[in-house]
């Protein structure tokens, strides 16, 4: 424990805690987005009808996916999996694809 | 929580530092280092190498299986025996997780692990040292639960339960096989690979004997009193088939006694003789071999660590995929491309002396009810106080009952298989 910089020392530590270090951080928009990859594109690109979700607004695929959890907007399967998350963790997610790039 | 002071100075140090102030949650590159040896190039197995050098490069990772260059999928096999596909839609390419990816890929058996060593064993001779073992070897099948069965009768009883010679063995029976002729399916006890895949199986026959043999007969012999998607398989069937496909239930004598290839019958436990054309012997299974080999199974299971994916026998070793207990989690290809994810990132977080944050599990099965129309089973799991996987409440389900959406399903299903190969091995 002596041989690192207290520098990288703080920081560090200000990460863990921030992250969760006591008790475990909730499941971030990567963990559920890494999730989707699995029929949205291995890119979130889209594929065989499946709609593309990289790089598109936040906001828009947040909406999409709470009227797909309420039941507002119909879908094959997708209300399914919407109801699976929390309203945070939809906004997560939204925020993950809207961060990858489009293809 | 404990630190290694390896891991602790990798974690502490510069990249560590550098990721703190780009934000705690998203680090692309971590810096850890360790080795991690994955065996079995599956669903599970080859989604696990990707990912953990996805989510930190340092990692160096070594893939072993025996059969790297004919893997075949499963999943979409059915439409192969269906005759809607050939042989080659269902080939894997392994190059781009070499390539793309820099995974060492090793085409070789696995035949012992030493876990006091931290190291496997290769049919070569060659032994390989790991920090941590990922095993993915799918299941086991134990041909002699059923009397008259094994590897050999297989060779006239095909099973086609893990998808390559045995697939284009079953097609070939079926093409060979008379109009008029019946077809019997010896379908398999709980827990099993793919609960909803002998049925779609039965479906892609029922379509292919109505177009080509329509006077040919299928049966079902089942020891279990319901199964997956039932509703909507039955409906199905009888909208599309007439009464074409016969599914009998314990009650109705499904339970098989034996088999014998020979004269081409199945004996049920009731005592009834039934002569086929073909005859599909799908057996009860069990964990992968290797797993049960290294005492890493209960009752032919593996149990794990619900959050990481860690043998709760063996440190260092972390079972996924079909040989894995993952409570209400599928034995899907998809159940074992998501606990993949899950397990590299746990790996990936030890490694940095990180905690992993909680997992989200996501499994879809979907099925082809004919060669164009699909239905799907989903879930989404998480871990609840006593870090127990389980579906989160009024998630999940069947799809709509009546076939409004099953053409759509049945195109989305390709887009899903497709999304899948390349998240898996692209
Ligand atoms: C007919 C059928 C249809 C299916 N359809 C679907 C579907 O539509 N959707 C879906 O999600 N799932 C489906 N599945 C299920 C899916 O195939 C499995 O759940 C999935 O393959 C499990 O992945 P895995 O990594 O555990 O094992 P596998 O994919 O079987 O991979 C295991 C690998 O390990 C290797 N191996 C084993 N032991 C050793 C050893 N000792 N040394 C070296 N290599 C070894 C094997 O060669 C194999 O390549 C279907 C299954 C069947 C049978
Ligand atoms: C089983 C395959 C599957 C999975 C898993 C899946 N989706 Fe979808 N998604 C679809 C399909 C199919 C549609 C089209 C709507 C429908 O039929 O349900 C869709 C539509 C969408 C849409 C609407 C896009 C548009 O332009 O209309 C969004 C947003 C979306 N999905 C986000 C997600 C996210 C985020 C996840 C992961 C948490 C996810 N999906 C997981 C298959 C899937």
């Amino acid at each position: 424990m002596s041989r690192h910089t207290p520098h990288a020392a703080v920081i560090a530590g200000l990460c863990l805690l921030g992250a969760g270090a006591l008790a475990h951080a909730a499941p971030s928009g990567q963990t559920i987005g890494f999730t989707c990859l699995a029929c949205h594109g291995d890119k979130g690109q889209g594929a065989s009808g499946i709609p593309p979700l990289a790089g598109r607004s936040a906001d828009a695929l947040y909406g999409m996916l709470s009227e797909f959890k309420s039941g507002k907007r119909p879908g094959t399967v997708m209300n399914r999996h919407a109801t699976g998350y929390s309203d945070e963790e939809l906004r997560a997610v939204a925020e993950y694809f809207a961060s990858q790039p489009a293809k | 929580m404990t630190f290694s002071r390896r891991s602790f100075l990798k974690a502490f140090g510069a990249a560590g530092a550098l990721g703190a102030l780009a934000g705690c949650e998203t680090l692309p590159k971590r810096g850890g280092g360790g080795h991690v040896v994955v065996v079995g190039g599956g669903f599970g197995g080859a989604a696990c190498a990707k990912y953990l050098r996805r989510l930190d490069p340092s990692i160096k990772v070594t893939l072993v299986d025996a059969h790297l260059s004919n893997y075949y999928t499963c999943p979409f096999s059915n439409l192969v025996i269906g005759g809607e596909l050939g042989m080659d839609a269902i080939k894997v390419d392994y190059n781009a997780l070499r390539t793309k990816h820099g995974i060492t890929l090793v085409e070789d058996h696995v035949e012992a692990v030493d876990a006091d060593k931290r190291g496997v064993r290769l049919k070569s001779g060659k032994t390989l040292n790991y920090d941590k073992l990922v095993l993915s070897p799918g299941i086991q099948l134990n041909y002699d639960k059923i009397v008259g069965y094994s590897k050999e009768a297989a060779e006239k009883l095909p099973h086609a339960w893990k998808a390559g010679a045995q697939t284009s063995l079953l097609r070939r029976q079926l093409e060979a096989m008379p109009d008029g002729g019946t077809f019997v399916m010896v379908a398999p006890p709980n827990p099993y690979r793919c609960p909803p895949g002998p049925y779609e199986r039965a479906s892609l026959i029922a379509d292919y004997f109505t177009k080509h043999k329509p006077k040919s007969k299928i049966i079902i012999l089942d020891p279990k009193d319901k199964f997956s998607k039932q509703g909507l398989f039955v409906e199905a069937w009888e909208n599309l088939y007439g009464n074409m496909v016969d599914w009998v239930n314990p009650e109705r004598g499904g339970v098989v006694a034996s088999v014998d290839a020979a004269s081409m019958t199945v004996t049920t436990k009731d005592g009834d003789k039934i002569k086929a054309a073909v005859i599909n012997v799908i057996p009860p299974m069990s964990a992968g071999k290797i797993v049960i080999a290294a005492g890493l199974d209960d009752k032919g299971w593996a149990p794990v660590n619900q959050r990481t994916f860690e043998s709760v026998k063996t440190k260092d070793i972390h079972v996924i995929g079909d040989s894995s207990i993952a409570g209400p989690v599928p034995k899907s290809g998809y159940g074992a491309n998501s606990e993949a994810k899950i397990a590299a990132a746990a790996i990936v977080a030890a490694f940095n002396g990180e905690q992993p944050g909680d997992p989200k599990f996501v499994n879809t099965c979907y099925s082809y009810v004919s060669a164009i129309d699909a239905i799907s089973v989903a879930g989404v799991y998480e871990l609840d106080k006593d870090n127990k996987i389980i579906e989160v409440k009024g998630s999940g389900g069947v799809s709509v009952k009546g076939g409004a959406h099953y053409r759509a399903e049945g195109l989305y299903a390709k887009g899903w298989y497709e999304s899948i190969k390349a998240d898996t091995w692209g």
